[in-house]
């Protein structure tokens, strides 16, 4: 753009003169936008357009504050390069922030905000005027998009430097409002006659001092600013489509082995428990077919228990090889007036069980209540199982979850400078 | 394009338009006004004060795929501050304003239907033109405190107006202005806030350090 550009080669218009106040001598840089400027070594505050350069206001016995860029000091900002020209320390009930008035003759005027070390880069936007000054909204629309309320208060001038297209003066006020939806903010500054929109983009402390070449380190960024960008939102916002298709992958191949489970019933027995006799003996089940694949089988049981236990010490025995493998099944049930513990069923899988022919030694014991009916026991093989599932549920969530806690104390960091936070319970 | 010269120095005057009633000579600041071949002085404007606009008379651009000259300016004055109002002629005869006021820049077009009544023109009052919605946002009393250029109406030094400049909910632009002199009628202008270099302009004031 700028090789394109044709024209007449100018010097930039400055207008010099001497203080009425002090006699030291002072520029004015925006010639024809400029309606107040600040006298940089007695800090009067002159009228720009009076032919006589009159001292609207002197003041005396003032704080000093260094701006943190120095006025006239050039530097670019999202491609766009600004001339810093005027500064303003503005304060609300003992909290104070730095303002800056930046400049381009072919692109105007941008304020840039330093909150606590956090800057952002305000540009003026059209809207008509609301007489927002008589409710306060919590949401505000801006194309498309949702801004919700994070400041309202007064700002007042405390300090001025440099020059202004407006009439400024330290003592002035304006009611002040902030909407964010980070890394952007809308806010409005209302006064009698005007309500002013403006919309803002953060801007990194680091960014600021490049761009305008200051030696010094930035002020200390305290805390996370007002329209900070959370690093961690993005993190959860990236691991939310991944964990999404995981959980649907598991989800399908449940189902899927939902489906193809044979879940076949390869025994079934029944046992009384009704006599101290029952829990005496050892029981040898009859023999039963295993079939198929190496495959899991789960052993189920219930027991006729009331505030007792059963425990059921069960070996699976090959017939051929009599190698055992032990299945015990524990089952306990206590209830009172409005509680209850336990179940009156249990059950075990064991995995990998190969085919063959098998029974069941089994030795039951028992609490010391006395029991009536059977004992029921069943044995599937090839079974679909929930346990697993929810493990993998667990592990896919637990990145995201943990991520979602950082994110929110993020948030909740971000809202505690705010009058308006959503976690304001916490 | 008519060229006459000035009564007073003799110099060059150029009327690009043919609705060009107003100049001011660029040689000795004599302000004329055109009776149709022939002008007639009626003052003298005296230099301008140089100011940080990056617009000049000359400078060209296009706005909608049409391109336009900057033919003149008026300097308005008012008790917080000044603004230019550059006069552009499009190529098809179209008149336009190129607001130049605190670093925003709006391009608006004259219209004599539609403007609201002076007599309820008040703060906050909603209208709708031309079926944009707007609200009165200032009124102030204006002076101009000078003009340069060719023009399509008398601007001479220290007329005097009321502005009312309404906002908008995006960014339309709207501002009828009221001539304190009985009998002028009353002029509206309709348009839109524009970033500068959209209007792809050239012969521009380059100052130097910024581009």
């Amino acid at each position: 753009m700028a090789l394109t550009i044709k024209g007449t080669k100018v010097k930039p218009v400055v207008k010099s003169f001497n203080c009425l106040s002090c006699g030291s001598p002072v520029k004015i840089h925006v010639v024809g936008h400029t309606l107040n400027v600040v006298c940089p070594s007695c800090k009067a505050i002159i009228d720009a357009k009076d032919p006589n350069f009159r001292i609207i206001q002197k003041l005396t016995n003032q704080k000093k504050y260094t701006p943190y860029i120095p006025l006239n000091n050039k530097g670019k900002l999202k491609g766009k390069l600004w001339e810093c020209t005027g500064f303003v320390v503005k304060s609300d009930s003992g909290y104070y922030w730095q303002e800056y008035l930046l400049y381009n003759p072919y692109e105007g005027y941008r304020w840039l905000v330093e909150v606590n070390g956090h800057w952002v880069l305000y540009k003026k936007i059209y809207r008509a005027v609301e007489d927002a000054s008589s409710v306060i909204s919590q949401r505000v629309r801006y194309k498309q998009k949702k801004f919700r309320l994070f400041n309202d208060g007064t700002a007042r001038v405390t300090y001025v430097e440099g020059e202004f297209y407006w009439r400024i003066k330290a003592g002035n006020a304006s009611l002040a409002r902030d909407y964010i939806a980070p890394p952007e903010s809308l806010s409005v500054e209302i006064t009698k006659n005007e309500e002013n929109w403006s919309l803002g983009i953060h801007i990194d402390a680091e960014t600021i001092q490049k761009a305008f070449k200051v030696e010094n380190p930035p002020p200390y960024s305290m805390g996370v600013g007002m329209a900070q960008p959370s690093p961690i939102k993005e993190k959860l916002q990236k691991c939310i489509k991944p964990m999404l298709t995981s959980l649907v992958v598991l989800f399908g191949l449940w189902v899927i082995r939902g489906i193809t489970a044979s879940n076949k019933l390869v025994h079934q027995s029944y046992h009384s428990v009704s006599s101290e006799e029952d829990f005496k003996k050892t029981i040898k089940t009859e023999e039963f077919e295993i079939s198929g694949r190496t495959s899991n089988i789960r052993i189920h049981g219930t027991a006729p228990i009331l505030n007792s236990w059963l425990y059921a010490d069960a070996i699976l025995i090959d017939v051929d090889s009599q190698k055992g493998i032990p299945i015990p099944l524990e089952i306990s049930y206590y209830r009172g007036g409005d509680w209850s513990e336990g179940s009156r069923s249990s059950s075990r899988i064991i995995n990998n069980v190969p085919p063959g022919r098998y029974y069941l030694n089994l030795k039951l014991q028992k609490g010391p209540t006395f029991l009536r009916g059977n004992f029921y026991l069943e044995i599937r093989r090839d079974v679909t199982f929930s346990s697993n599932m929810f493990m993998a549920v667990i592990l896919i969530l637990l990145g995201p979850l943990f991520t979602f806690f950082r994110s929110r104390s993020f948030e909740v960091s971000r809202w505690s400078n705010s009058d308006y936070s959503p976690y304001q319970s916490e | 394009m008519l060229k006459i010269p000035c009564p007073s120095c003799g110099g060059e005057l150029v009327f690009r338009s043919q609705s060009s009633v107003f100049a001011v000579c660029p040689y000795c600041t004599s302000t004329v006004v055109r009776h149709d071949l022939d002008v007639e002085k009626i003052g003298e404007m005296g230099a301008l004060a140089e100011d940080s606009s990056p617009i000049q008379i000359g400078m060209t651009g296009s706005y909608k795929n049409k391109f336009f000259y900057t033919s003149g300016r008026i300097i308005y004055e008012y008790e917080d501050g000044q603004w230019n109002e550059w006069h552009l002629y499009f190529d098809n005869g179209e008149s336009a304003w190129l607001t130049d006021a605190q670093g925003e820049f709006a391009i608006s077009f004259a219209k004599e239907e539609g403007i609201p009544s002076a007599s309820k023109l008040r703060l906050g009052l909603g209208v709708d033109v031309g079926g944009d919605y707007f609200k009165v946002s200032d009124i102030k009393q204006v002076t101009y405190k000078g003009s340069e250029g060719e023009l399509p109406f008398k601007a001479e030094k220290n007329y005097k107006s009321v502005v009312y400049d309404f906002s908008h909910n995006d960014n339309k632009f709207l501002t009828v202005e009221i001539p304190n002199e009985r009998g002028v009628p009353p002029i509206m202008y309709k348009g839109s806030y524009i970033e500068f270099w959209k209007l792809s302009p050239q012969n521009i004031r380059i100052f130097e350090g910024w581009i």
